[in-house]
């Protein structure tokens, strides 16, 4: 399994490029995308070891592969939603997630658009501070993740994450 | 759905208390289309210095009572933000791509 703080020093790694100038906007751009990766693999990893015990590790390769970009990012803005949207706030029986969770719901739709501008627009630049903004962002967005880790609305969180709701 | 220069004052107020030390010379609020193809908003900050990083952490709980602020006024667009300092733009601007 990848391992997201692994691609977090990478990121960092990629926001402070060597070498006398102003970095390239390459290597920024690449710092941004793999700030969005971090963010995208962290709830991965959290998915795979709470659903899927040790014994059956191979299957967690199939709750990786399930996840779609563009559906967990439609997700979570209905998930940073405060108060939740009706249909959630039915189906979950919440009124709102806690706060850490929201927090991390709400930088997963930032960073993936940041990610979408970094690999897609040729227009968008990046000043070195905001590429090791967004690698903060990422390192904090995790930390929130990983801090819910006994809360009780992580798996229902979790559970809307990976499957959302039938409409 | 609310106006842009109420907009921009709701975010000069938030980013007073989250940021203190922010000095503000410029906020911009312009709609766009997101990547997912939804109606959202792109939301540029500009201060005059960078902020401490204690301060530029809460960017993201920025986001969340603005986004709150904008559900309450039956306004369900995403809220993007961009927080440069004056010379960041600057280094954005001659920045080669």
């Amino acid at each position: 399994m990848i391992n997201s703080d692994h691609l977090l020093d990478l990121a960092g790694m990629e926001a402070r490029p060597s070498g006398a100038g102003a970095p390239r906007q390459a290597y920024l751009r690449r710092a941004v995308s793999t700030a969005y990766y971090e963010v995208f693999h962290a709830p991965l990893w959290t998915i795979s070891t709470e659903f899927v015990g040790a014994a059956h590790w191979k299957t967690r390769v199939i709750f990786y592969r399930s996840v779609e970009h563009g559906k967990v990012r439609d997700r979570c803005k209905r998930l940073a939603h405060d108060p939740l949207p009706n249909d959630e706030r039915l189906s979950l029986g919440l009124d709102r997630f806690p706060e850490g969770l929201r927090l991390f719901a709400a930088e997963f739709v930032s960073l993936q658009e940041l990610r979408h501008e970094a690999d897609c627009d040729p227009d968008t630049k990046f000043s070195v501070q905001e590429a090791q903004d967004a690698v903060d962002a990422a390192r904090q967005a995790v930390e929130a993740l990983r801090a819910a880790k006994d809360d009780s609305s992580l798996i229902p969180f979790l559970s809307y994450l990976l499957l959302g709701l039938r409409r | 759905m609310v106006g842009q220069e109420l907009m921009k004052a709701e975010v000069v107020e938030i980013v007073r208390g989250l940021m203190p030390s922010a000095d503000v010379v410029r906020v911009d609020v312009e709609p766009k289309t997101d990547s997912g193809g939804d109606a959202s908003l792109a939301v540029r900050i500009v201060t005059q210095q960078r902020p401490p990083r204690e301060e530029t952490a809460r960017l993201v709980e920025v986001v969340d009572k603005f986004r709150t602020w904008l559900i309450a006024h039956d306004d369900e667009r995403f809220p993007y933000f961009r927080l440069l300092s004056e010379d960041e733009e600057r280094e954005v601007e001659r920045a080669d791509s």
